[in-house]
């Protein structure tokens, strides 16, 4: 048992810190330097139930060798009692983009609108923090996972958490 | 200061409001469950409460006791999730106790249980046909409520029975009382599904 045990996390740790599969077979070139990713993700709302898409376009800054990302991001979610209408504006750090596992966080601020009958009924600014990961599948395209907690700031106060899972493309 | 140390300065933010993201100060009103054919008994008449429950079946009936000590001023209200299928679900409540104006016959039959001796009734009412709708930001409800009106509790054994006139199913909340409380979020955790969904 110890052994398989042992075996699955050294696959693991090879895995995280493998190179992404297409930018193994693209070293004839260096790779081109993409500034912009666009993330489109299925995003679930755990405090008041709500799912839908969610755009994220992420504005490297710095040089290629830097992490920051400015994020602009919106949504549409639609749950049982209200249509939730998120947009918002944050800092990301993405690491290792030229690897496989390529973990991610942030925080920034939002504007939640609340919409009921066709009507804006409630709305108010959280600070969020995010935190996740995205997964290679080629050197533009990745699949990932992110958590969001945040937390009413502006308007009544209240909590909120979602999850999401991502596609995203680099160019 | 160069790029990269604004860079690590954010993720030292990020990292310290992880830290003061802290909830277990939060004040609100103090959820629970009610169940039918179990009694809710409120440990501080002085606390305010959001009680959750569902009607299963049409002749079920939820009680909460309460003893205040004196007579005590308590704002009462009865909400139902925003959801089509609950458009036509008004669940009612009475308030029960000695001191409380005696039933007329109109509304003894309203009543699903006999009054016990010597107890007085005032019945919860929808005063207009459509329903305020309100925003619960901490759980991120939209919910129809019967609007919120102060009633007198006497001192002593009061109870609050909530039942459905019109026998529809579904859930429903029971808001009550003034003061916030701690929250207990192993109890939040636990019932997740009743408070949110």
């Amino acid at each position: 048992m110890l052994t398989k045990v042992t075996t699955v996390l050294l696959v693991l740790l090879g895995l995280s810190g493998r190179p992404a599969l297409a930018e193994q077979s693209a070293t004839e070139a260096p790779p081109a330097d993409h500034r912009f990713t666009a993330q489109l993700g299925i995003e679930a709302t755990v405090v008041g139930f709500s799912v839908g898409p969610r755009l994220d376009l992420l504005y490297r800054l710095g040089g290629p060798g830097s992490f920051s990302n400015l994020r602009l991001t919106a949504g549409v979610l639609v749950g049982p009692e209200f249509v939730y209408l998120p947009v918002g504006l944050g800092y990301r750090a993405a690491f290792r983009p030229t690897k496989t596992v390529q973990p991610l966080v942030g925080l920034g601020t939002e504007v939640h609108l609340f919409m009921v009958a066709g009507h804006v009924f409630r709305q108010w600014g959280v600070v969020y923090l995010e935190a996740g990961s995205g997964f290679a599948v080629t050197q533009r395209v990745s699949l990932g996972a992110i958590a969001t907690v945040d937390w009413a700031t502006i308007g009544e106060p209240g909590p909120g958490l979602a999850a999401r899972l991502f596609v995203g493309y680099r160019f | 200061m160069t790029f990269r140390k604004l860079s690590r300065c954010l993720l030292f933010g990020m990292l310290t409001s992880l830290l003061l993201l802290r909830g277990d100060e939060a004040q609100a009103h103090l959820p629970n469950i009610l169940r039918p054919g179990e009694v809710f008994q409120v440990p501080d008449p002085l606390l305010s409460f959001a009680l959750y429950g569902t009607f299963s079946h049409a002749d079920e009936v939820f009680e909460v006791r309460l003893q205040p000590e004196t007579p005590l001023a308590v704002p009462i209200e009865i909400m139902v999730p925003r959801q089509d299928a609950l458009t036509n679900h008004r669940p009612l409540f009475a308030i029960v106790g000695k001191g409380l104006p005696k039933a007329s016959a109109t509304e003894l039959a309203q009543l699903p249980r006999p009054l016990p001796d010597g107890m007085g009734v005032v019945l919860g009412r929808y005063e207009r046909e459509d329903r305020e709708i309100l925003f619960e930001s901490f759980s991120r409800r939209v919910l129809y409520t019967n609007g919120v009106v102060a009633y007198v509790l006497p001192a002593g054994d009061v109870r609050m029975w909530v039942w459905s006139p019109s026998g529809t199913t579904g859930k429903f909340v029971l808001g009550f009382g003034v003061e916030e409380g701690k929250q207990d979020f192993g109890n939040l955790i636990a019932n997740w599904g009743d408070y949110a969904y």
